[in-house]
This record gives C-alpha cells, structure tokens and sequence, in this order.
C-alpha cells in the first residue's frame, strides 16, 4: 500500500492520486516483497489466509500436513495426560526419540504471512539451520527446512494467484 | 478480373477470427443490414453478400482457399489506429492488489484518404414546456434556425417539440421552403408539463424511419426540466437505439434537470450529456454537437472486451472528444472517433495480488467494432489486448505526462462524486470533508471559481441546509469539463497541477 502524504490515507501501489484529499502520491520508491514476508499489514481483507495453503511435509516419513481451517497450529507430543493436545502429534512418528518437546512449537498462518514460533522447547527449533529464539516469531517461506529438535519437516506454502 | 470481395470487412472481421468470431459478426451483420431495418439503397445486396461471406468465412476449406486469393486486399490496411498508453511499465510481484491505468487512443491512421463528411440523419428533440418560456425557448430556436443554414441537401434532419404531447414541426424530406421553416420555428410556443418520453420517442421514430448505415444517426434533446414516471421507458428505448447506432447528446438547461438520467441516456449510446449553465452560450453548445457530427471518422465505436477473471476493471472513462463515464455494459459503447482528435478512453484496472509464476500477465483482451460511414464495407474490427510483463522489483518512475494529468483532473471529477454520493447516503460530514480537500485541489490548480463553488455548498452543508442544485451542476460538470485534454506545448508536456496539497 501506498500511503497519501498530506492524509496518511492508504491506496493500493499504482495509484497516482489519493481518493480522499486528491493530493498526487509522490513517486515513492517502491517496497517489494518477495512472496511472504514481514509486513505490517494487519488490515489488508484481500489476501485473505484462504489465499495461502501451508503444508507440512514430514520429509522421512512421506507424510503431509496440509494445514487448513484455522490460523494457529500447535506440534508436537501427546504423552499422558495433559491440559492442551497439539494439533500436529509428531509420538507416532518417533517424535519422542527425535526430541519434540510436548509442547514444542506453533506455525501462525496470517493474512500474508507464515511464521514459526518455538515455544520453549527442550531442544530448540532451526530453520534452515538456523536455531530461533523461543517466543519470536520467525518468518517462513516456501521450502524452508524445520527441525524440531531433530525431527525434519519442510514447509509448503502455496498461495492464490491466477 | 474480377474483384473479389472483401470478406473479412464485410462481417467486421479480423483476418484471424475464429469460428465463433465469425458467427457472431454474422449476426449482428445481418441484423443491421436487414432490408426491414435499413433503406440504404443496395442494402440488400449487402445483406446477400453477408451471406456469402459467412458461408465461405465458416467453411474452413473455403476459407483457406479464398485466404490464399485474397491475401492483396487492399482493406487489410486498417482503418483506424489504437495506442495503449500504460501507468507503468510492468506490473510486480505483490501479495496485495494493485493497480494501472491504461490510456487509450483511437484515432485516424495516418495514411488515409482525404477526409469526406458523412451524412447526417438528425433529430432535434426540443423541450416546450411552460419553464423554457422567454430566454431560454428564444435562444434555442435561434440556434436550431443557424443550425438549419449548416444542413446540407443530403443531410436528413427532423425538428420535434415537446411538452405533455409531441409535434412534428418539419422534416427535411418535405423539402419547405426557408421562409416556411424560419415561421414554423417561431410559431413554437412554451406551455404544458415535461414528458421527455412523448418528445423522445418522436425523435427515435423519424431517426428510425431514415436510418442509414452510411449516415450518422443522432437524435439531439434540449430539455430545462424533470420528467415523471417515465424515465424507465426512455432508457429502455436508448438501449435500442444503441443496438441500432443511433447516438443521443442530451443540452440539460438550467439546474432543475436529471443530471443522473440525461447522463445515463446519452452515455447508454456513447453520446454525451452538457450542462448549459446560465451563463453559457447555448447557441454555441448547440452548434459544437452540430459540427462534431459532422467531424465524424468513424462511428459507433464498441468494445467487447474479455476480462481475465481475476481483474476488476474499476472504471473507464472518455477524457475526449466529450468528457464522461462510460458505462460497463458489454459492448461498452464509446462515440465517435473526430477526424482532428482521438477518441481518448482512460482504463483503470485492479489487479490481484500476483506471483512470478508467468513473465507476463493479460490483464483483457477484446475487439474494437467501428463504422467508417462512407466506405463500401463499413463494418470494421481491430483487436485490443490489455497485457503487461511481471517483474519482481522495478523502479519504474513517473507515469507519462499525459496520463499524470488526466488522472490529476480526474480524481476531482471523482472526489466530488464521492462527496455527492455520501451527501445520498446521508452522510454529511464525510460529505463536507471531501468538498473542502476538493476545493484546496481546485485552488491549487488555479481553478478559483470553481473552487469558491465548492466551499460555498461546504457552508451550506455547514449551515446544515441543503446543497444547492444549481451548485452541484456546476461543480459535477465543472470538474467533468477539466478533464479535456489541454493541447501539448512544445516540451511534450501538459501543465501540471502543483503537487503539494496542503490542507485547509
């Protein structure tokens, strides 16, 4: 988006002139963004998460997750009891011998982004490599390798287009 | 040697149409050339060429062999010349929508004979009621009188007047004298209600009568008032005579008129709709319709345009010869082409949020149907195609000049739409604030009437009264007219407006 300089108005990248005051929009230097991507923007109802299909493939074990009908999902362990079930369960999959945490970590999936965040596990989450902090979220893109603990997953992300 | 003739031309075809192309050219061929429809002499000939024409063109043997005889046509030059000017030079990968504007000339190629004006078969329909009385009766029938020295023998024109009944005063066919037309004219006298239906439906059916594909076919209304209860019908008969190719400008005189029905009228057959304000030249107004028709190159310019379904085509407007919105129906219906200037349309397209899957994207693709009236085939057809390459990062600078203009004029015209349509929806202090930046934009481009226009009805609002309606013509058709293109000065660039819009 584009935002008018004299009404903090916003329009879409292209337009030359604000509806709302009629003041041309300078010439900005665009901002591109390459498919997913750290944006702030919160309030655009045009790419919606339908717009966005992530799946997530458990490389060794030639499964997928395709992840639909909601914006959070947890992965991790179910093991006894316990107050809150992952929605992706990783015990069937030796998730206990690779060291998934029960708890381990969310995939947020927002109107134009997809991130991970690690939850505090025992044993760290990577992204390509990469160990992440607990509690931040970390932007994913199509393709990404994760490893919760030691157990590999690689994450899709397809999005809507013509 | 026998000529053979032209095929494609004669449906209005590209030489590459496809079997369903062809089918429909056909049809809307034979519809108007019709000898129940059409009294052009030789019109049925015609229409039995169209079937040969169709028979060969859909034989897809036949069609190759009369391809190969014909590849010298002459008419393969095309008569008309389309230029897509774009916003920016490609669209970028983006995960939320974006948007290009698209100006597009149409005008006269440049190798063409030398230009001949076509017949006209005109109806001028003039409004009689009671409130035309005095001034504005007088004015109009002055004009009608200097238009009546510009006609010329081949010319067919009907004048018809109207108030609660309509009146047929004369028609050209019954060949009167001068002095007899001149006392005709003088003898019409204001009184009655308004019934643009009674006046207008008058008008079609002389227009009708002499309908000729080799004329422009116009019906011209002067009205100063409202019409009741049939409104509805009017429009329904402007479809038709879209079909038909008759054209309608609508002169709204005064400020007690239908802006939104005498637009809608006019722009639903690619005509346009004046404001004559008290303190414009109506004589003149008048004469200018007059002598574009006249200046026509080609008529009834139509576009079937196919969208890529994932487009919003959000709007396209005429920047010129006559300034208005166009209808989205399909065909869009866009005038006439001037022999001195292009018709200019401006398109506005929205585009979804997009990834570099493909390197370019068709925004739409189309045909450009027009008539060159006095060629012996006529019906013509250009191919349009909206598409622009995908990049995934560009710097691509200011939009033309022209297109930077058009659209600074334009989003006044639009802002002032957009306060009207809250002040409808009872929203007045929206309303107000739009007016009040509409004015700053209008100082700012040294537009001070206008703009001290605007602030006028803002205090009104203010005051908690009601806009003025003489005050809202005037800003509607005010902004409207400064879309005009301004002639281009030696630098190639139109003035521009100063950037900084600073508040009030």
């Amino acid at each position: 988006m584009i935002r008018c300089q004299v009404c903090q108005h916003e329009e879409y990248l292209g337009a030359l002139y604000c509806r709302e005051c009629g003041s041309p929009l300078a010439n900005q230097e665009e901002v591109h963004h390459l498919p997913i991507q750290n944006t702030e923007t919160a309030k655009s109802p045009f790419l919606s998460k339908e717009g966005i299909q992530v799946t997530l493939v458990l490389v060794d074990h030639q499964r997928e997750f395709p992840l639909s009908d909601g914006e959070e999902f947890t992965i991790g362990r179910v093991s006894g009891k316990q107050p809150i079930l992952p929605d992706i369960d990783l015990t069937a999959f030796q998730g206990y011998d690779f060291g998934v945490s029960r708890l381990h970590a969310t995939i947020r999936i927002a109107t134009n982004k997809v991130t991970v965040l690690d939850l505090g596990s025992s044993n760290g989450t990577r992204v390509n490599g990469e160990q992440i902090f607990p509690h931040q979220p970390h932007p994913l893109q199509d393709g990404d390798q994760l490893l919760f603990g030691k157990f590999k997953i690689q994450v899709r992300i397809n999005r809507i287009h013509i | 040697m026998t000529k053979q003739p032209d095929y494609y031309a004669i449906l209005g075809l590209p030489r590459d149409a496809d079997a369903v192309e062809i089918r429909r050219a056909y049809h809307h061929a034979a519809r108007s050339l019709h000898p129940d429809v059409n009294n052009d002499p030789g019109a049925n000939d015609k229409f039995i060429l169209i079937q040969s024409a169709y028979e060969v063109l859909v034989d897809p043997e036949r069609r190759t062999a009369y391809d190969q005889a014909t590849q010298g046509i002459a008419s393969l030059l095309p008569g008309i010349a389309v230029e897509l000017i774009y916003s920016r030079p490609s669209l970028i990968t983006l995960e939320e929508p974006q948007l290009i504007y698209c100006l597009v000339d149409i005008k006269p190629p440049e190798n063409r004979a030398e230009f001949s004006m076509p017949k006209l078969n005109l109806s001028v329909v003039l409004d009689r009621s009671t409130s035309m009385r005095g001034d504005r009766l007088d004015t109009v029938k002055s004009a009608a009188i200097e238009m009546l020295r510009l006609l010329r023998p081949s010319d067919y024109f009907s004048l018809v007047t109207f108030s609660d009944r309509a009146e047929v005063i004369f028609t050209s066919r019954a060949h009167l004298s001068h002095a007899k037309m001149l006392s005709a004219i003088h003898r019409i006298h204001a009184s009655g209600a308004t019934e643009i239906y009674q006046g207008f439906s008058t008008g079609y059916h002389e227009v009708r009568r002499q309908l000729r594909q080799s004329a422009i076919n116009h019906i011209m209304l002067i009205t100063d008032g409202r019409t009741y209860g049939d409104e509805q019908a009017c429009l329904q008969l402007a479809d038709q005579a879209a079909t038909e190719g008759i054209g309608i400008s609508c002169l709204g005189i005064g400020h007690d008129w239908n802006d939104k029905f005498l637009d809608k009228l006019s722009s639903t057959t690619g005509g346009s709709s004046l404001y004559v304000s008290p303190s414009s030249d109506i004589k003149q107004l008048f004469l200018n319709i007059f002598r574009s028709l006249e200046n026509t190159y080609a008529k009834e310019v139509r576009i079937n345009l196919d969208m890529n379904e994932a487009v919003k085509l959000r709007d396209v407007f005429r920047l010129s010869p006559e300034p208005g919105a166009l209808g989205l129906q399909s065909p869009m219906q866009c005038g006439h082409v001037p022999e001195s200037e292009p018709l200019t349309l401006l398109f506005e397209f929205e585009i979804p949020p997009l990834c570099a899957e493909h390197p370019s994207y068709q925004l739409a693709s189309g045909m450009l149907h027009y008539q060159l009236p006095e060629a012996e085939y006529p019906l013509r057809t250009e191919r349009i195609q909206f598409v622009r390459p995908i990049e995934t990062s560009s710097h691509p600078g200011p939009a033309p000049n022209r297109l930077q203009y058009a659209l600074s004029r334009l989003s006044l015209y639009r802002m002032q739409e957009l306060a009207n349509q809250e002040l409808a929806e009872g929203q007045v202090e929206d309303a107000t604030r739009h007016f009040r930046y509409l004015a700053t934009q209008l100082l700012n481009s040294g537009e001070d009437e206008l703009s001290q226009a605007v602030l006028r009805e803002a205090e009104n609002l203010k005051k908690g009264s009601q806009i003025s309606s003489a005050g809202r013509k005037q800003i509607k058709y005010g902004t409207r007219a400064l879309v005009l293109p301004v002639p281009v000065t030696d630098t190639g660039s139109p003035p521009t407006s100063s950037s900084e819009g600073g508040l009030p």
